[in-house]
């Protein structure tokens, strides 16, 4: 600040003598300087007062008016003019009646206000009574404790007033009954006004809400008034909305404190529905989903969960770049940039995520789910997090990735199964050989420039196939492999179930098989030929555990004649490319360059040297192979000898989410300052921030992720599990899945993850990927929607560890894999059925059958011609000459299902397994109502007989009839008939379903023979006999 | 434009522009120029000009500009302006004094005005427009806020307030002990001791520079380089890690600057005895010691036997010509110790880190 004219040597013209300024233009000074301090403080009122939201607000006021004008219209439409002046005469009418006929109705609203009147005088002295009592309880009490001599007279007084208060309460009760009596005979009175009026109102009841609601939007002037600046201190109808949520924090590093969301001060609409058209544009549209999100009656209502604990950004902000909103793209940020003036918000830790990857706000709440509902991208990322192997080298520490089977191959016996020359030219390229796979490239990527590096990277992969040879099992496979027929072997590939978990297709990507993924499971099938020794595929088809215990492929049990066929069939898929072909000789001077460097990591530069020396050729290429190994963490995806416990080498992604930013090395490459981008680029080139920098860095210390091949889809889904992978914290009570059964899900969906369930079956609405081979939907593995209601554990536990025991759908060529699971693997299985239909394992032992019920039973089973699809037995079978392969034979359903649900199963077969060939014999007259046809059918001439069988079980007809209408009874007498026919529960009440889990083998055994004999009933229904 | 920007972030390193700022304090000391209106504005013009024309740069600018630097950016002119002002003042008086006239002061406390209403109406119009003008500032440049502290994530560079900024600054050359508990205490109490070592009546009520020529100096080196100086380094020109950046540069948090540092006692026994560090810290620092004690207690009496000291010593006397050398020497250590390092990496010249006891 310069000082006004600082005092000069010559006086002003106009100075006067006695001043030592010129007064004339100090006045001039303050008045423009006073102007001046009037503008700047109008600017800071305007500055405080124009807000956006506020703007927004009165928008969507507007906005909202005309909506509300357009529903009135439409309102007004609906009512027919004609009716409500038909209605209108009604009511004065009816008015015009009470009046004329009743005089009496004056006269009784003069008694009610008399009444009313007494009532509150009653009321009163009921108070006043009370109010006294209670003070003499006091000194009563007071007496009694300083032994006053009045004591007893204290003591009767309270009496008195217990009296009166009695009394004062009968007194106002007894007004209160005749005031509710005449009140009555008025309501009686005019019941007949009151209907026409109801109708009335009923008839405009749309029309009144709109007026009502479009009443409070006015722009009067109270609404100037209020919201004017200066004026809006009081009660202004545009004000800061806010949910506070006290279950979500925030982390203020020495303290958390509740989330306070204001996003609804702009997305005024985003949890009342309507506002969803296209006409409707951010910020007032209706968030999508009301019904899982947001929305007062969803899992996530909105008082609740609020916006930021999912979407991110700054909670209390209400402006729109301080909120933190991020652009999805280039577009979008110049369009934000021009339109709202959008800068990026340097500071703010977790900006909004862009639209598309919100699910990623899933993860804070949802950590304990392995499969989250409708989180599809989420869901797919999780997927190629474990199947990719990210889990591997980065440690995550959630439950859906905690203890994940190794996704690569065990290495120890590899010598036994390819040649080394394929092993090299794999590693440098598998996506070469197979197009789907999920093992990366190591190798030759974009950092790595220069022809010696190249020569390097040769060495290097040299180096690791030299040590997977020289730590592996060296044994050959001697078994003499049959001579099999490739076309048989392709039959059987894709009848028997293999194209569940496997495909064999070239020029295919992995994107194709999006979302799922399931036929990826297995390795694609291409190129078998150039890559297996026939001993080893022989062999492995046969008994998978026999080379890789922990390996995920299942016995098919498979006959030497199939499986050689199959040999056969996978052996035929070649590529010359990857025959006769050896690993390049290594460098010997890279080769030994390197095997320095990493010597004199432990050893003095001499001791090293001498070290090298000593070291024949092929040890240096084993040692070099066993550093190179480390230094790409191989062994995180793959069992490799030597190698058990080496920690991965990957950076913890467990709160990769809330990694400060300047953690991240961005390298020369211009992308936006933001996580996301960063994760984002490099899932895609996860080299890429090398750019620039590969002459600059060491060869050692170039970035070494490997390259996935991923595409956009694949990257998108990745990206939103990572960025979701935050250092929120959340109370209990706000996370989804703290409970047994969602502990008891979480395993099962692992366990079928990990063992691709769905790629036969149809499991939680997701599966049956076998689909692709398999056109004819009665051909498909079983939908396992109800598993958990419909079987009975101990049979699913038998099923689980010996699928061949029994044989339900004989006509299905798809078989059920022998998993070889452990007893605590397949106690997971029930234990996850169980919980998806919240029901306990066990059952008491059936109860038995009712006589009337079996009779009823025994008609209705005929009625429904049941066994014309269910065979019930080998007689059954032939006598009806019926067609076998329909349905699963009723000869197992005691013993397999569960007694409790097959009557609601018959009721509506439906409703359990959508899609069932299982025929609907109950209508459904309205929802949760069904009727039965069968007390009409007995009716009929040709059930004479019938009837006349049931009649002597039933006392009269009515009581038939009243039976054979109840849904219920009737389902459950179907049922009694089935456990009849099998023998599982006549009359008598034999246990039926014992506890199996608990039995050694030799009992389990025992059981079985006692139970009908599941081969007997196959080959009753199918004479061609089963695989 | 380029070559340009490179050559003064190259000219702008410390040992460069501290050396440059010393030669220019001098020279400004002796200029008549500087001192007239002319001077001044012209200093202002080119110092306007340098600012505007480097926001420019987007590196520049994203420092300058930033809003929690604007006061300092208007610190630097206001000091200029004050210096300007009272140095002007005193080199007119100077004039007025070699002419054998009265001194303006004496001429102007002769002219009596009124409180009111020329004082009192004056402040009030100031107190206006200062109210116009942080209001101003206060709508325009929004509080520069970051999210919320957090002590597992200290801010890189992680600055002290603004006025602190030298003492920080003095962290690069000095222990902490020294720079941020001896120095800053002896700056106090060196400030208080000020009158008491220097009764001089001369320039009392009244401007003059060639009477006070020496403690002026003194002053205004303290002042200027020694803190003005460093505050604004440490301000604009140190980034992430506190890493010396010229003002183009970027602030690259990944600048690697070498750390080769070396003790005293290392260039002694090792570099130039060839023997290896004695074991006993006391021997170990001796040089150290000797060195330091030579410069604190043998060379002020030395000093004050020198010719040109000498009429200081017997005008002043011993207690208060040697309490102001000390003073004075403590000072010097600052820039010394700055040149030592610049020139042979000196760390420390005492470096008992038994005691935790460096200088």
């Amino acid at each position: 600040m310069t000082p006004p004219t600082p005092p000069t040597a010559k006086p002003l013209p106009d100075k006067r003598p006695d001043r030592h300024y010129n007064f004339g233009r100090m006045n001039m000074v303050f008045a423009v300087s006073s102007l001046l301090l009037l503008a700047v403080t109008l600017w800071m009122v305007f500055a405080d007062y124009a807000q956006p939201w506020k703007r927004y607000q009165a928008e969507f006021r507007t906005l909202e008016r005309q909506k509300l004008a357009k529903d009135e219209e439409a309102e007004k439409k609906k009512i027919n003019e004609q009716q409500v002046a038909q209605l209108q005469k009604d009511v004065q009418a009816a008015q015009a009646a009470v009046e004329q006929h009743n005089a009496g109705a004056a006269e009784i609203e003069k008694k009610i206000a008399r009444f009313k009147s007494e009532v509150y005088n009653a009321d009163a002295e009921w108070k006043k009574a009370k109010s006294l009592l209670d003070a003499q309880r006091f000194e009563y009490d007071r007496a009694i404790q300083t032994n006053a001599s009045d004591a007893k007279e204290t003591g009767k007084e309270l009496e008195r007033l217990k009296n009166a208060l009695a009394a004062a309460k009968k007194k106002r009760e007894d007004f209160e009954t005749q005031r509710d009596a005449a009140m009555a005979e008025l309501a009686e009175k005019r019941k007949a006004i009151t209907e026409a009026q109801k109708k009335l109102d009923d008839l405009q009841g749309g029309l009144t809400a709109v007026e009502k609601r479009a009443a409070v939007l006015g722009k009067g002037i109270d609404y100037l008034l209020l919201n004017a600046p200066l004026m809006d201190f009081v009660q202004p109808s545009l004000h800061v909305q806010q949910v506070v949520l006290p279950g979500l924090y925030l982390n203020m590093n020495f303290t958390t404190i509740s989330r306070v969301d204001r996003c609804m001060t702009c997305h005024v609409a985003v949890n009342r529905p309507g506002f969803d058209g296209p006409e409707w544009k951010e910020p007032f549209r209706t968030h999508p989903n009301l019904d899982a999100f947001v929305g007062d009656g969803s899992p996530h209502p909105f008082t609740k969960f609020g916006c930021t604990a999912c979407h991110g950004g700054l909670d209390r902000a209400t402006d729109f770049s301080r909120a933190g909103h991020s652009p999805k793209d280039e577009a979008q940020e110049k369009d934000w940039k021009h339109r709202l003036g959008w800068v990026r918000q340097a500071y703010l830790e977790n900006p909004i995520l862009p639209s598309g990857m919100s699910e990623a706000g899933c993860v804070t709440c949802h950590a304990s789910d392995v499969w989250t509902p409708k989180a599809t991208t989420q869901e797919t990322g999780r997927y190629l997090i474990s199947h990719m192997g990210c889990a591997s080298c980065h440690v995550i520490d959630l439950p859906a990735y905690s203890n994940l089977r190794k996704p690569g191959p065990d290495l120890t016996r590899i010598a036994r199964k390819t040649n080394p020359g394929w092993a090299y030219k794999w590693i440098a390229a598998p996506r070469d050989f197979h197009p789907t796979t999920f093992m990366p490239h190591f190798f030759f990527q974009e950092n790595i420039k220069g022809d010696t590096n190249k020569r390097r990277q040769e060495t290097e992969i040299t180096a690791i196939v030299s040590f997977l040879w020289a730590n592996s099992d060296q044994t050959p496979y001697t078994e003499a492999v049959p001579a099999g027929d490739p076309k048989n072997g392709e039959k059987l590939f894709l009848a028997v179930g293999c194209a569940g978990c496997h495909i064999r297709e070239d020029g295919v990507t992995r994107a194709q098989f999006l979302p799922t993924m399931n036929r990826l499971h297995g390795p694609n099938l291409i190129r078998t030929g150039s890559k297996v020794t026939p001993g080893w595929l022989y062999a492995w088809l046969k008994d998978p555990k026999q080379y890789w215990p922990e390996t995920a492929m299942p016995s098919l049990r498979l006959t030497d004649g199939e499986a050689a066929d199959l040999t056969a069939y996978l052996l035929s898929s070649r590529d010359p490319r990857y025959e006769n072909v050896q690993p390049p000789a290594p460098d010997p001077k890279l080769r030994d360059e390197l095997v320095l460097g990493y010597l004199q990591s432990t050893l003095t530069t001499e001791a090293s040297r001498r070290k090298l020396a000593t070291m024949p050729e092929a040890e240096r290429n084993v040692y070099l192979g066993n550093q190179t190994i480390q230094k790409y963490g191989c062994y995180s995806c793959h069992t490799i000898k030597g190698f058990d416990n080496v920690k991965p080498i990957g950076t913890e992604l467990t709160a990769e989410g809330s990694k400060p930013l300047h953690q991240l090395d961005f390298g020369h490459v211009e992308i936006a300052d933001t996580r996301h981008d960063w994760i984002h680029e490099k899932l895609l080139r996860p080299r890429i921030f090398d750019q620039g920098k590969e002459s600059v860095k060491d060869y050692n210390d170039l970035l070494k992720m490997p390259n996935f091949g991923m595409n956009e889809e694949e990257a998108q889904a990745v990206l939103t599990n990572v960025v979701g992978f935050t250092k929120e914290s959340v109370e209990m009570s706000h996370r989804a899945g703290t409970d047994a059964r969602t502990a008891a899900l979480a395993a099962g969906r692992k366990l079928i993850t990990n063992y691709n369930c769905q790629g036969c079956h149809l499991i939680e609405g997701n599966g049956h990927a076998i689909k692709a081979v398999i056109s004819e939907p009665s051909m498909l593995p079983p939908n396992l929607a109800a598993e958990g209601a419909r079987v009975q554990s101990g049979w699913l536990f038998d099923y689980l560890h010996d699928p061949n025991r029994v044989k339900m759908r004989p006509w299905l060529t798809v078989r059920m894999p022998t998993f070889g699971f452990t007893d605590e693997q397949a106690n997971t299985v029930l234990a996850y059925f169980g919980a998806r239909e919240e029901r306990q394992p066990f059952l008491s032992p059936f109860p038995g059958a009712d006589p009337k019920s079996l009779a009823v039973g025994k008609v209705v089973f005929g009625l429904f011609q049941c066994a014309k699809c269910h065979p019930a037995g080998a007689e059954a079978a032939k006598a009806t000459g019926m067609t076998p392969d329909l349905a699963p034979s009723l000869l197992l359903a005691h013993d397999r299902l569960r007694y409790d649900w097959v009557p609601s199963w018959v009721k509506d077969p439906q409703k359990w397994v959508p899609g069932t060939r299982m025929p609907s014999n109950f209508p459904e007259s309205s929802p949760g109502k069904y009727d039965s046809p069968v007390a009409m059918a007995i009716d009929s001439p040709s059930f004479a007989a019938q009837k006349a069988e049931l009649m002597k079980q039933f006392s009269s007809e009515a009581e038939l009839k009243a039976f054979l209408a109840d849904v219920d009874k009737v389902t459950t007498a179907l049922r009694d008939q089935i456990w009849n026919l099998s023998g599982g529960g006549a009359v008598a009440s034999a246990p039926a379903a014992p506890t199996k889990t608990a039995k050694t083998a030799k009992t389990a055994k025992a059981a079985k023979a006692a139970r009908p004999d599941p081969a007997a009933v196959a080959t009753g229904a199918a004479p061609g006999g089963h695989r | 434009m380029e070559a340009i920007k490179r050559f003064i972030d190259w000219l702008s390193q410390p040992w460069y522009s501290f050396t440059l700022v010393i030669v220019a304090f001098f020279l400004m000391l002796r200029s008549r120029w500087l001192w007239t209106k002319k001077g001044g504005l012209t200093l202002l013009g080119v110092g306007t000009a340098f600012l505007v024309v480097s926001l420019f740069d987007p590196n520049f600018r994203s420092i300058v500009a930033k809003p929690d630097n604007v006061p300092i950016v208007m610190m630097v002119f206001l000091v200029g302006f004050f210096v300007w002002l009272s140095m002007s003042k005193a080199k007119r008086n100077d004039d007025l004094l070699a002419r054998g006239e009265p001194t303006f002061e004496k001429t102007e406390v002769e002219d009596k005005i009124f409180t009111w209403p020329d004082l009192v109406f004056s402040e009030f119009i100031f107190m206006v427009v200062l109210t116009v003008a942080l209001v101003v500032w206060s709508i325009v440049l929004k509080a520069p806020l970051e999210d919320p502290a957090n002590p597992a994530l200290a801010p890189n560079p992680s600055k002290a307030p603004w006025y602190f900024l030298g003492l920080q600054e003095m962290l690069v050359y000095f222990d902490p002990w020294m720079a941020g508990v001896v120095l800053p205490g002896l700056i106090i109490v060196g400030l208080m001791a000020i009158p008491y070592i220097d009764t001089s009546p001369k320039g009392n009520g009244y401007f003059t520079f060639r009477e006070r020529k020496v403690e002026i100096t003194i002053f205004l080196f303290g002042w200027l380089i020694l803190w003005s100086q460093m505050i604004v380094i440490g301000t604009f020109l140190r980034g992430p890690n506190w890493n010396f950046f010229g003002p183009y540069e970027f602030w690259d948090i990944t600048k690697v600057d070498p750390l080769v540092n070396v003790d005293l006692s290392e260039y002694f026994w090792i570099k130039l005895l060839h023997l290896g560090l004695p074991p006993n810290w006391f021997v170990r620092e001796l040089p150290g010691m000797i060195l330091i004690g030579f410069y604190f207690f043998v060379l002020p009496v030395l000093l004050a036997k020198w010719k040109r000291l000498k009429p200081y010593y017997e005008k002043m006397g011993p207690t208060r010509f040697y309490v102001g050398l000390l003073l004075f020497l403590i000072m010097l250590l600052l820039p010394i110790k700055m040149y030592l390092r610049w020139i042979f990496n000196l760390k420390y010249f005492i470096h008992v880190q038994e005691y935790f006891f460096n200088i």
